[in-house]
């Protein structure tokens, strides 16, 4: 490994639903250059890191998270054997309950992880948020878990409208009216799964905090922003950091009472007049994670130290006004690696070719 | 009239403003600038109102123009406008 630094990480499609795992890469590559070797998880040939250029250093195939466990760790555990790896880092929600569960017997072998334990996890859940709230002394939006056609048709009723429906790990569209309750249920418990949730609707501005927590109530830094272009699905497609003490102030008592570990985001609503609402907390960084490294509050790094000293750094608080806009391109690849990828698992650790060879003949 | 918000303003000289606390953006003519300028250093009013009309060509309307503008400081939550503008009308 010519003393490199072998680093798994995974959430690497920026799609119309982007993941952070490019924001993450990005930010270790800026701050360890090529001290670091950068292998990419995908659950799909098609997952846009892998054609893109000055990313990533190997690329796996691996399981969905809901094969389980043991196929999970036994996919790592090959792919350790072929590229010996020092830590991982899980970027989607889905994955964190498995790694949690494997992160023992990766630890047993060598590969370091940074996350938060299974009761923080559940605790920072959806279902659970009115009670962390309470705990930590900010409001949240009235919630209720939504299971079938009856305690939906309630809602209207009980919240008014509009009110927000959110699937149990990610998603969320809101409720104008009856009309649209069973088409919105149907499609978000299709995706998602249930019990979906029912959120009063608050009008007020959303920001945003990525934060990483210690796990001994510490939070070594925290970014916040606001979001100042939207996606039709509500994702973040432009954001500006910004200096708001109450915001930072908020979402450190949120990392204090979980006693967090590893990166999250704390999503929090201002109401006119400066009243907080805590609306979510997501249990990995965002998608916009590269923007607090722009900021110069590198949190990434901070994780990976995290995983592989047990410390982080002291970070000095982000720059206001540092804004990002995402920049949609095309990545190209041959059918060679797709061939490699469905048929072996892999991509060759080379970066992918030239355009010029694009076009060229595919000989298997 | 309580103008704490506006200290923390960004304000550069060809009248692009940023709020650091809310990360909104703003963008002022001249006019404005001198105005915002002058609120920044704790000025009254009527100091903004003179420099106004003798720095600039200003209409009738000045008076009007500069309480709308105050006003829309405070519509955006920049200044607590709970004192009468001494001077200014």
């Amino acid at each position: 490994m010519n003393g490199q630094t072998a680093i798994a990480v995974t959430g690497i499609n920026l799609g119309e639903n982007p993941q952070p795992g490019p924001g993450v890469v990005r930010s270790l590559r800026e701050a360890l250059g090529t001290s670091v070797r950068i292998v990419g998880l995908a659950y799909d040939a098609m997952d846009s890191s892998l054609y893109a250029p000055d990313l990533l250093d190997d690329a796996f195939l691996v399981p969905f998270p809901s094969a389980g466990p043991t196929a999970y760790l036994q996919r790592l555990l090959e792919i350790h054997a072929q590229v010996p790896l020092d830590a991982i880092i899980p970027c989607l929600d889905v994955e964190l309950p498995v790694l949690v569960e494997i992160s023992d017997a990766l630890q047993s072998v060598g590969i370091r992880s940074c996350l938060p334990r299974r009761e923080q996890l559940l605790d920072r859940s959806k279902a659970r948020l009115t009670e962390l709230a309470k705990r930590v002394g900010i409001d949240t939006p009235e919630t209720h878990p939504i299971l079938d056609d009856g305690s939906l048709a309630a809602m209207g009723d009980r919240l008014g409208y509009p009110y927000v429906l959110k699937g149990p790990y990610c998603d969320a569209e809101i409720v104008r009216g009856p009309g649209e309750a069973a088409s919105i249920f149907a499609r978000l418990a299709t995706r998602w799964g249930l019990p979906l949730l029912a959120q009063r609707y608050v009008v007020g501005e959303e920001y945003d905090v990525v934060c990483l927590g210690d796990g001994e109530g510490g939070m070594p830094g925290a970014v916040a922003m606001r979001k100042t272009m939207l996606t039709r699905l509500g994702k973040a497609w432009g954001a500006v950091t910004i200096d708001d003490p109450e915001l930072i102030a908020a979402a450190r008592r949120v990392i204090l009472s979980l006693r967090w570990r590893g990166g999250c985001e704390v999503e929090l609503l201002r109401e006119r007049g400066g009243h907080i609402h805590l609306i979510e907390i997501n249990p990995r960084f965002p998608a916009w994670v590269y923007l607090a490294t722009a900021a110069g509050v590198n949190l990434p790094l901070g994780l990976l130290r995290l995983a592989l000293e047990g410390r982080a750094p002291s970070f000095t608080p982000a720059r206001p006004g540092v804004f990002y806009v995402r920049h949609a391109t095309e990545t190209t690849g041959t059918l060679a690696d797709v061939d490699a990828l469905v048929t072996r698992g892999m991509r060759p650790s080379a970066p992918p070719p030239p355009i010029a060879n694009i076009t060229s003949q595919y000989t298997p | 009239m309580d103008t704490l918000r506006l200290d923390m303003l960004a304000v550069s000289e060809t009248g692009f403003v940023f709020d650091p606390r809310t990360g909104h953006s703003y963008t002022v003519n001249a006019t404005g600038l001198t105005v915002l300028n002058d609120l920044k250093r704790g000025e009254p009013l009527s100091t903004s109102l003179r420099r106004l009309q003798s720095e600039f060509d200003c209409p009738q309307t000045v008076t009007e123009d500069l309480l709308a503008f105050v006003e829309a400081l405070h519509n955006y939550d920049l200044v607590d406008k709970t004192n009468p503008i001494e001077g200014a009308t």
